[in-house]
This record gives C-alpha cells, structure tokens and sequence, in this order.
C-alpha cells in the first residue's frame, strides 16, 4: 500500500520564492532608509525651528523697548512733561521705528509661512508612505509574508509618531503666528495710545482705587455665587451638566507686583490699592478610578479683572479702553491649555475701564458669530464699573454661565427690576410680562419674580390674562 | 546610487566592528564576514536538510536528490569560505590601504551579503512552503537557489582574487 504524503501533497505552487524573499529583503532595506531620511528631515526641521525662535526672542525684545518708549511718552503727556505739540513731535520721531518693527514681524510671518509649507508637504510625503506600507501591509496577509507584513507596520507606527510631532510643531507655529499678529496689532495701536491723550478721546477715567474696588467687588461675587450650591456647570465637549456640591479644585490668582511702574523707580508702588489683575479659578476634574489616579480636567471657570496696571502704578488713574489685541493676547494662551488638555473653559473677563467697541462687537458675534474662537473656549466679558455683560447670546456654550459671571447678585437684579417696574407703573392701568421682558432686557425669571415681589407690596396685582398672558395689574 | 557610509552603515548593523581602515581590524573584519557567511549559509542549509527529510518520508526522491545536490554545493562553499587564503593578502600586511580598495573590499561585502540574505530568506520560505503542502513547484525553487548560490561564489571568488592580486 502507498503511503499517503504528509507534506509533499502538492496543494499548489510556491510562486517564485526567490523573487518573494528578493522583494522582502528590498522592502526591509528601503524602510530602513526611510526611516533614517524622515529622521533626519525631522531633524533639520526642527533646528530651523530652533532658530526661529531665536530671532523671535530678539525681536520681542525690540518690541518691548518701544512699547515702553510710547508708555512713558503717554506718562509724561498725562502728567504735563510734554505739551501736545512736542509729544506729536516725539511721536513722529517713532514712525521709523515702528515701520521696522512690523516690517519684521511680517518678514517672520513669512518665515513661518515657509516652514508651516515645509511641514505640510513632509506629512503629504508622509501620508502618501503610509497609504503605500498600508497597501503593502493587507496585500501581504498570508503567513509567508509575515516579515514584510511586521516591517510594514513597524514603519506605520514610527510615521504616525514622526507625523504626530510634525502635526504639534505646525499647531504651535499657527499660535505663533497669530501671536505676531497681535503683536502688529499692538504696534499700529501704539499710536492712538498718545494721539487719544492729545486729541482727549478718552471716555472714562477710573482712579486706581475705584479699579482696584471693582476688582475686588467682582472676584468677591463671582466667588459667593461659586458657592452658592448645588452649582450647575454644562460641558458643551460631552453635552454633560456636572452638578457641583463641593469644590476640590479652586485657586486664586494674581499677576503679584512684578509689573510695577514699568521699571520707573520713583513712583510708590507699595501702594496696596494697585489693582493686581486677580483671577478665581473653578475647575471640575475626573479621575479615571474613583479612588486613586490623577484628574483629568473637563471644565474650567475662570474669572478675572484685566487693567493696565502700569497706567494705574505710574499715573494713579487709567482711561484706555481694553482692545481687541490686548484680549487676544489673554485669550490665546487660554485655548491652547485648553485644547491640548481637551476640557472646556468658560472665561469672564472684567474691565473697569470697558471694552473697546470693536471689542464689544467681536463678543457679541453679530450675524457671523465672530466671537466662536475654538470649541474649547467661550468668553464673556464684564465692564466692572458700569455692571453691563457682553457676550453672544447665540453661543449656548457661555449662555449657562453668564450668572455666576454677572457683577449682580439676583436680588439686587430683582431689586433694580422693581424699581423700573414700579416707575413704569405709575401711569398705566396695567403691564404686560413679555413687552416689559423686551423693553427692561432682562432675564424672565428676574422680571418675574419682581412681579411677585411688588404684588408681596401691595402694589399691583400678577394676573394670567387669556391672550396676553402674565400682566401686572391695579 | 548609494552612499559609501550608507553601505558601510549597513554593514556594520550585522557585522560587529566592520571596518577596514585601521589596519588591526582590517584582518578582523575579514573574519567576521566569512563566519557570517558560514553562519547564515549553515542555517539555510539546516533549513533544507529538514525538507529533504520530509520529502524522503513522503517518498518524494527526486527532490530529496535535488536538496542533496544542493546542500553538497553549500557543504563545499563553506570548506572554500573557511580556507580561503585570505591572511596573505597584502591589504592585510600595510599600514594604510588606499581609498578605491577600501571602496572595493566593501562593495564586495555588500553583495556577498545581499546574496546570503536572499539565499537565507529563499530557504526559509520553502521551508514555510513546504509545512503548508504548496510543494509542486519546489524542483524549480530548489534549481533558482542553487543558481544563486552560484552567483555568490563567484562574487567571492572574484573577492578572494582582488584581495590576492593587490
């Protein structure tokens, strides 16, 4: 009897093994090679990098001086050093200085454009050697092929990490980039800062001890209505509402005397009514096992009282406005904390000075919703001394938060509303809820209950009128 | 075309101390490449004895004659590898060796050991082959490594004659 073959069955061809085994060994020589060219571009991109950086530094540092040199100009303006005629004089004389300045700032810009083209075509190289071992890597699936299958793979991984480092280079040359746009922002400012004082444009003059009162007033509020429990914040990310009873995380803040007098020494900085630029930080965090492990952070409730704290320690007084520049500049390094650590940071800034029209319009978004910087951010901003809030009120993000940032507390908003309510009163048979909602702006609860409350004194009566609805009535 | 330290680069990831410009290591390096070659051929051909012997229990005696044929050529490619005269070179006796015959030792290197690792790789994969019962072609398979082996002692005796007449 023939034996039955346990191997030489002949089941089918081997292929050409030769040719196979050739194009395995070609493969694993060619990822090697391009592993190492990818590694050495990665690194001539990054010494590029490196002195860019360099170059940035030096140039902040230009723009630093003449930023001080247009301050104590202001300064000396302000304290009657300077009549107008020579502070015009003064500020002529820095036209060159500034054209060089942004001319520079755009040469970096153009430099950063190169490199931000530079990576985008390395990740296209990239992308198109990972679509090729991707091709290679299912097209080599039976076990004979497994080495190139693993080669394949091995370089996937090592692109997706090189790609990885490249995709975090270009984000942080984009904020670079926006940054240098400030910056030149703030440079074309630098001169309504002395022409405002000369053509005295200024709308608002805060002391240094009202600036610092309004600080205060604010962080105090925003801190009682924190703890007024159970607090309820909404993360937009997951669509969750945390319900607070206890915070674990809070801090505060301030920016200490560093900023003092813009390095002036012959002005009393000691002064403790200096407004410091104080903040109050709330944050929800979740830990990944309920007992141990690091927290990872999912909203973030910041408020802070934003001056021109040089103005205040060298004139005692302040009457700029906050620009749009100067909020990107506190904005920028809020969304990139924010997006790098993925949580939600609802912000309210407040200014006793106010806010700059433009700035006024950018917040409160218009038809465009220009306001919506990244999911990560919503903004709010406070005008501390007259009370007022600005924020788009299409951006359902801020909207859950605009309480806790608001300079009021509802009783005084009810307080406020019934004294408006009662004045309206007076020469009518009868309000209307929703004509006095639109007419005071108010929030409904507020309207409503100062209703109630008026009713409480015998005022007038609350009565659901069939057609009309709520009215208060004689 | 590829770079000199490329090449070199590669060499010295599988030859430990591969350099010929000193001329203390020159001998060395030497050495390392033909016991790497009698390294590896020994493996490819400890992966061909264990097909033969299942062909020679699946009664399949052609091809046990073919892989006989076969191991005798890699039997006597290492005896010629081992005994290769190669101390009596005189790039091994002077100090300091020109560039153009430092070039040529390694380009030789780099084919020898393209061709070992091809010769690896093809013996592996018939052997793989083999368990998976895909068998029918294996003479031709058998005849292409055996002709690549042939091509390789040719690069090493061409080796051993630019060594020898330096």
């Amino acid at each position: 009897m023939v034996k039955e073959p346990l191997f030489f069955k002949d089941n089918g061809d081997m292929g050409d093994v030769y040719a196979a085994a050739k194009q395995i060994i070609d493969e694993t020589h060619l990822s090697r090679d391009e592993r190492a060219r990818i590694s050495n571009v990665t690194e001539e991109r990054f010494n590029q990098l490196t002195g860019k950086f360099i170059e940035y530094d030096t140039l902040d540092e230009e723009n630093k001086r003449y930023q001080k040199t247009i301050h104590d100009l202001r300064v000396r303006l302000l304290k009657g050093d300077l009549n107008e005629d020579e502070a015009k004089k003064a500020l002529d004389a820095l036209a060159g200085d500034r054209d060089e300045l942004q001319k520079k700032y755009g040469d970096l810009v153009g430099l950063l454009d190169t490199q931000l083209k530079n990576i985008d075509l390395e990740l296209a190289t990239l992308e198109t050697r990972e679509q090729t071992l991707a091709r290679e890597r299912d097209q080599y699936h039976s076990a004979l092929h497994l080495e190139v299958t693993w080669i394949a793979e091995g370089e996937i991984k090592e692109i997706e990490s090189i790609k990885e480092i490249l995709k975090k280079k270009r984000q942080s040359l984009v904020e670079e980039k926006a940054l240098i746009f400030i910056k030149t922002d703030e440079l074309a400012e630098s001169v309504s800062l002395v022409e405002d004082v000369i053509g005295k444009r200024s709308k608002r003059y805060v002391s240094v001890d009202d600036a610092h009162l309004h600080e205060l007033n604010f962080i105090a509020r925003f801190d009682t209505k924190m703890h007024t429990y159970p607090v309820k914040c909404f993360s937009p990310l997951d669509g969750t509402t945390y319900i607070v009873t206890e915070w674990k995380s809070h801090y505060h803040y301030d920016s200490g005397t560093g900023e003092k007098a813009g390095g002036l020494d012959d002005i009393d900085t000691d002064n403790g009514n200096l407004p410091l630029n104080m903040g109050s930080v709330y944050a929800i965090e979740e830990k990944a096992f309920t007992y141990f492990g690091k927290g990872k952070q999912k909203i973030v409730i910041e408020a802070f009282s934003y001056c021109n704290t040089k103005d205040y320690a060298d004139l005692g007084f302040d009457t700029r406005m906050v620009t749009l520049s100067a909020v990107m500049s506190v904005i920028g390094p809020n969304i990139q904390r924010a997006e790098e650590g993925n949580y939600f940071h609802a912000l309210g800034i407040a200014s006793p000075t106010g806010w700059d029209d433009p700035v006024i319009a950018w917040v409160q978004g218009g038809d465009l919703g220009s306001s919506y910087l990244s999911r990560n951010v919503a903004v709010c901003l406070i005008d501390s001394a007259s009370g007022e809030i600005y924020y788009n009120p299409h951006d359902p993000r801020i909207q859950s938060y605009i309480d806790y940032f608001r300079p009021e507390f509802d009783l005084e908003r009810i307080n406020k509303m019934k004294k408006l309510i009662s004045d309206e009163f007076l020469n009518v048979e009868y309000l209307e809820f929703e004509k006095i909602v639109e007419k005071l702006k108010e929030d409904r609860f507020i309207i409503e209950k100062a209703f109630y409350a008026l009713e409480r004194e015998k005022i007038g009566r609350v009565k659901f009128a069939e057609g009309v609805g709520l009215v208060f009535i004689r | 075309m590829v770079g000199a330290s490329s090449v070199i680069e590669f060499l010295g990831k599988l030859i430990p101390g591969y350099d010929y410009r000193a001329k203390k290591s020159r001998l060395n390096t030497d050495r390392s490449v033909r016991e790497k070659m009698v390294r590896d051929l020994k493996k490819s051909a400890s992966n061909l004895k264990e097909v033969s012997d299942l062909a020679y229990r699946d009664g399949k005696r052609e091809i046990v004659d073919h892989i006989k044929d076969l191991l005798k050529t890699i039997d006597l490619f290492i005896v010629e590898i081992e005994d290769a005269p190669f101390g009596q070179s005189p790039l091994f006796k002077v100090d300091t060796v020109n560039d153009d015959d430092i070039d040529h030792m390694i380009e030789f290197d780099r084919d020898l050991v393209e061709h070992l690792q091809i010769i690896t790789k093809t013996s592996d994969l018939i052997y793989d082959h083999v368990l998976k019962g895909e068998t029918s072609d294996i003479i031709i398979q058998v005849r292409k490594l055996k002709k690549e082996l042939e091509v390789m002692k040719n690069t090493f005796s061409d080796r051993l004659d630019y060594f020898m007449k330096r």
